[in-house]
């Protein structure tokens, strides 16, 4: 008798043992090392009892319980290895096996075949497990493995369904699903997404969307947690299938937005192979979206990475030694006359980079001139949202609101980690209210959808800011609408306002935030910003903009200037030219060094000498006058921020390719040829010591949980918007534009990951079907868009749901409009 | 430009390709074998002729969707075309009266073996046909082998029908029969035809592989099919395809075959979503004939 209240006494396989009461028997077996097998278990997901290998004998107990859905009781007395269970079991995988294409588990020849099969196997249709992309890591080859099976003693089925490859990222093989429901599971419990279900009975029983529905339809994000969870090689992720088996795991963040999802980089001979999510230090299994699962390995293994420096000479890049290129490199900035050097610099970057190239631009160069790109995603309102860092908001600030306000946002295949919280908010009976001018995921699970016209958006805010302020006001319609989520959210306890990117691009960005704010303020809500870049706090922090210096003073501070030279022994300048990266063409011509981006081919004339860093080539015709190979992320130590302030670890798991070296290092490298001192840096952590001497609670160990706010006093400054131009003619359409945010360095992901193109098209133009039977349009058309001062030419996307009389474009990279939204004429190219 | 008359997968990941040849078809003779491109830009692989039809001016090949280029080919559909069928290449199976003869066909080797078998029968032999695959579902063209054969054996290696194992079970198959067995023709992976030559090695019965390393023009010029026959090199293409199972070094042709393993691999390290089977509208299969 156990006489502690948190355990119970059990036997089990004739041991006492102390075990956590409301244990199911197979968790305390497995916690004393007790073997059993098992198929639909899964430490994440409820217990299903499906499979049935996990039988056990009970004291007591009529029949054979399933050990993962029986709770442990005092005194219980339970056999898990009889020969009686043992034989079961093996009759109960042998009918699973008749109808799995099994035949290489009992096959005596599989060592030898296995030798012999020389040529690859993984391209059609798995018919054995030399085909199986899971081969060697399969649950099912384990399970029959340690039971012994020998042989198959019913009639063998292949059930014939059709191989689904026509998806990006994974493939579905249902003739290998055992129905274990894991992906089931995962999708409902895990995701909150149920895309998943079991369909038909019996024989003809499959997993997939109800109703017939593609994948695509019916709500999937393309997360992979199911192919995660796959037993079998039912799931199989397809850019893998012949990576085989890790050697081992390197924890690090996820580099592709804002979110900073964690996870383990999956390697195998100092390759990467894949990624899976890790644990989240908030509790559970932690989560990836489509980009962080299925997008790392063709990005950073991709054939055409910079392997070696290379200058530029004519149209050719031809390949030189560091040695060399260092000194052209120090050389050339040497020569620079004062404002003519300027530094744009990514927000990929991690605060190691983000910090040293400001030190070079500030201490080599003695200039301010450096600028980050993520400002051309942000129209006006980039200061304003810069500021929604300094609250340090984090997603717990989601998990306790009783209503949550979410503005351009859509959640499918970018910070989907969120749309699962949302969802889980929803089911746990708390609101969302959702404002966007378009479909968008948030729909299925809103409350209410307030849906202003394209380009309203403003307008819609200022009315529920009204409307929240004086009940009962609300205005024309959608007003039902904007009166009931004012009551939503005046009604909610600690409400949370989640902000996408939809709107951020538009020219009155800077009034939509100042509207958000004053919501928020009346509200007592907090904003939770969802930067699309996942270091965007860091380039803050860091000081990578002409008139903040790191640890976030104005340029213009005298005594944070003082400091600073103390530190570094130089000065740092304190006139602010005034260029940035939204116009970085202007002012004279002279060097720009490009750290961690492209550069748009204009600016690429209206420069004298590009030294350009990166992991990819320039996709120009014409190199850049140096191009210097820098590592990914997946081989660097560093460091970024979280926008709530948490500092995150970006860890090396693969060694560069070829001589590609860290971004800081060839930062300092340069500096030093250049003769300057404060560059004699040994490793990132060295960076990292310094940054905690300027940054005020930067950790020097680069990690910290804890949520910071930001208290910097410096601001970001952007030239003064233009005012909106008069709305001359009567031009048909209204034209909303959304800027590409799955970018990496400079680079869509589309680029280098062949499965990204079916999920986030770029040039594309939505329209609603009326509009395009109108004009002539078919899916597929080129049109060209134009206003006096604007002209886009994109294909047409027809769109039931795309509002009529407007459209909708997701911007290639690079593109700008000098307006957004604005009024436009649409006519067929090519007619 | 060579017409797809029709395609099929036969049985899961077996394929079945009649293509519109009628130069190659009006003089091929059973073992030999013409090399294809799926596209243009594509590699060249031999493939043995399972069937062809003179006076339609066709040919059926059997594939097994494995690479890069049979994943092509598996997915043409009929009405699509490929750039090259170069052939009949290789000297034909030596086809003589003998009396009672073993024909082994496994996977893609099935079809490619059907007909030595048929021209045996014909030339008066009495063929005993051993057929071996994984599981029952994978056997095909049963019907066209009964028609043929005196005896037919299935091996399975999950015993789901006939025998249970591989062909190394082929010994006890021969002693079951109660007569001399004067030839045997195995058709099929590498390891089938190790195997089966390893089988027949004790009783020394005559055994005929047909090798299948990985070649490139086929008419004897690039050495790439070099095989080891007896401590001399020949070319499986000119030399071959047929050759002495008892004298094949089997261990320096699987190394042979392991050449390019990394750069096969290759195509399909990518997330892309597959090319729609049998859609030959989106071109991504290979080009419509006008």
């Amino acid at each position: 008798m156990s006489d502690d209240l948190a355990t119970v006494s059990v036997v089990i396989d004739n041991t006492r043992y102390a075990v956590p009461r409301g244990a199911t028997v197979l968790e305390a077996a497995r916690a004393q090392g007790i073997y059993i097998p098992t198929l639909c278990a899964h430490e994440s997901l409820t217990p299903y009892g499906g499979c049935r290998m996990c039988i056990v004998e009970v004291d007591g107990f009529r029949n054979f319980p399933t050990a993962c859905t029986t709770p442990v009781a005092e005194g219980m007395v339970v056999r898990t290895d009889t020969a009686q269970l043992q034989a079961m079991r093996i009759d109960i995988l042998q009918l699973l096996m008749s109808e799995h294409t099994s035949s290489c588990l009992v096959c005596g020849e599989k060592d030898e075949c296995r030798r012999y099969s020389t040529t690859i196997r993984k391209v059609g249709i798995t018919t054995g497990c030399r085909f199986c992309a899971k081969d060697g890591q399969c649950e099912f080859q384990e399970v029959a493995e340690r039971l012994g099976v020998r042989t198959i003693d019913y009639p063998v089925h292949y059930r014939g369904m059709r191989v689904e490859d026509e998806d990006p990222f994974y493939d579905r093989d249902h003739n290998l699903c055992i129905l274990c429901g894991r992906c089931v599971r995962v999708c409902q419990e895990v995701r909150v997404a149920d895309v998943l279900g079991f369909k038909y009975r019996g024989r003809r029983a499959v997993v997939g969307p109800a109703f017939e529905r593609t994948h695509v339809e019916a709500g999937c994000e393309f997360c992979g947690a199911c192919v995660a969870v796959c037993p079998t090689g039912a799931l199989a992720e397809k850019a893998r299938k012949w990576e085989g088996k890790p050697d081992r795991e390197v924890h690090t963040t996820c580099p592709y937005c804002g979110v900073g999802c964690r996870m383990r980089l999956r390697v195998r001979e100092d390759r990467m192979i894949g990624t899976l999510p890790d644990a989240d230090p908030a509790g559970g299994e932690g989560q990836l979206c489509v980009r962080g699962r299925f997008c790392v390995s063709e990005v950073v293994n991709e054939p055409r990475r910079l392997r070696r420096p290379s200058r530029g000479a004519g149209s050719i890049a031809a390949e030189i030694t560091w040695d060399e290129a260092i000194a052209r490199a120090a050389e050339r900035l040497a020569a620079c006359a004062p404002g003519t050097f300027r530094m744009l610099v990514s927000p990929c970057l991690t605060n190691e980079d983000l910090y040293v190239a400001q030190k070079f631009a500030r201490v080599a160069l003695g200039t301010n001139d450096i600028d980050c790109t993520a400002r051309t995603a942000y129209g006006s309102g980039f200061p304003a949202y810069l500021d929604l860092l300094r609250g340090g908001a984090t997603l717990a600030d989601v998990r306790r609101a009783s209503a949550i306000l979410c503005v351009g946002l859509d959640t499918r295949f970018g910070r989907s980690v969120v749309g699962v919280e949302l969802r889980r908010a929803a089911r746990q009976g708390r609101k969302v209210v959702t404002l966007h001018a378009r479909p968008h995921n948030l729909t299925r699970i809103a409350e209410r959808w307030l849906r202003p016209a394209p380009g309203g958006e403003l307008a819609l805010l200022r009315d529920l800011l009204a409307a929240v302020a004086s009940p009962g006001t609300g205005g024309a319609s959608p007003a039902g609408d904007v009166a009931a989520a004012a009551a939503i959210l005046r009604g909610a306890e600690a409400p949370a306002i989640l902000l996408g990117s939809e709107l951020l691009p538009y020219d009155r960005s800077a009034e939509l935030l100042q509207t958000l704010a004053d919501l928020a303020r009346r509200l007592g809500a907090r904003i939770v910003p969802l930067p699309a870049q996942n270091n965007l706090r860091g380039t803050l922090e860091m000081g990578a903009y002409a008139g903040l210096l790191p640890g976030g003073a104005a340029v213009a501070d005298a005594a944070a200037r003082s400091r600073l030279e103390r530190l570094w022994g130089v000065p740092p300048p304190a006139a602010v030219s005034g260029w940035n990266a939204g116009n970085p063409a202007a002012g004279a011509r002279g060097v720009l060094y490009l750290v961690g981006e492209t550069l748009p081919p204009e600016l690429r004339a209206t420069s004298d000498h590009v030294i350009y860093q990166n992991i990819y080539p320039l996709p120009f015709s014409r190199p850049a006058d140096l191009a210097l190979p820098a590592a990914a992320f997946t081989e660097v130590d560093g460091s970024c921020i979280h926008a709530d302030g948490r500092v995150l670890r970006v860890r090396p798991a693969v060694a560069p390719p070829a001589e590609a070296l860290p971004d800081w290092e060839i930062l300092c490298r340069v500096a030093r040829r250049m003769g300057k001192s404060g560059f004699e840096f040994a490793d990132a952590a060295a960076v990292r010591a310094e940054i905690a001497r300027v940054v005020e609670g930067f950790p020097a160990g680069g990690e910290s949980d804890a949520p910071r706010p930001y208290r910097g006093a410096g601001a970001v400054s952007v030239p003064p918007a233009a005012a909106p131009a008069a709305e001359a003619g009567p031009r048909p359409f209204v034209l909303t534009a959304a800027a590409l945010e799955h970018v990496h360095r400079g680079f869509p992901l589309t680029t280098w990951v062949e499965g990204a193109e079916r999920l986030f098209p770029a040039g594309v133009a939505a329209l609603h079907p009326r509009d395009a039977a109108a004009a002539g349009l078919s899916e597929g058309d080129e049109i060209a868009v134009e206003a006096p001062d604007l002209r886009g030419v994109w294909r047409v996307r027809i769109d039931p749901e795309q509002p009529a009389g407007a459209l909708h474009v997701t911007l290639r990279h690079g593109e700008r409009l000098s307006r957004n939204p604005c009024r436009v004429e649409v006519r067929k190219c090519h007619v | 430009m060579f017409r797809v008359f029709a395609s099929r997968m036969i049985v899961p990941n077996i394929h079945v390709l009649t293509l519109e040849a009628p130069a190659v078809a009006s003089v091929a003779r059973p073992g030999q074998f013409v090399i294809v491109r799926a596209e243009e830009e594509g590699e060249r692989v031999p493939l043995t002729l399972a069937d062809w039809d003179a006076r339609a001016g066709t040919i059926t090949l059997i594939l097994m969707n494995a690479g890069s280029t049979t994943n092509r080919l598996a997915r043409l559909a009929a009405g699509d075309a490929i750039p090259t069928v170069a052939g009949p290449l290789g000297n034909a199976t030596k086809i003589e009266p003998l009396g009672t003869v073993v024909c082994v066909g496994g996977c893609y080797g099935i079809g490619s073996v059907f007909p030595i078998a048929r021209a045996l029968r014909e030339a008066g032999n009495r063929v005993i046909t051993v057929l071996e695959a994984r599981s029952a579902y994978l056997f095909y063209w049963e019907e066209r082998f009964r028609a043929i054969s005196e005896k037919l054996f299935f091996v399975t290696r999950d015993g789901s029908r006939g025998l249970k194992g591989h062909v190394a079970r082929l010994p006890e198959i021969l002693t079951g029969l109660g007569e001399p067995v004067r030839r045997v023709f195995a058709n099929g992976c590498t390891f089938l035809m190790k195997s089966v030559s390893e089988a027949t090695r004790p009783a020394a019965v005559p055994t005929v592989v047909a090798l299948n390393p990985i070649m490139i023009d086929g008419t004897g010029m690039c050495g790439v099919c070099r095989v080891r026959i007896g401590g001399t090199m020949q070319f499986a293409c000119v030399h071959g395809p047929d050759f002495d199972g008892h004298q094949v070094d089997w261990e320096e042709l699987l190394q042979r075959r392991k050449t390019y393993l990394r750069e096969e691999v290759l195509p399909f390290m990518t997330s892309r979503p597959a090319a729609p089977p049998h859609h030959p509208e989106t071109g991504t299969c290979a080009w419509k004939e006008r």
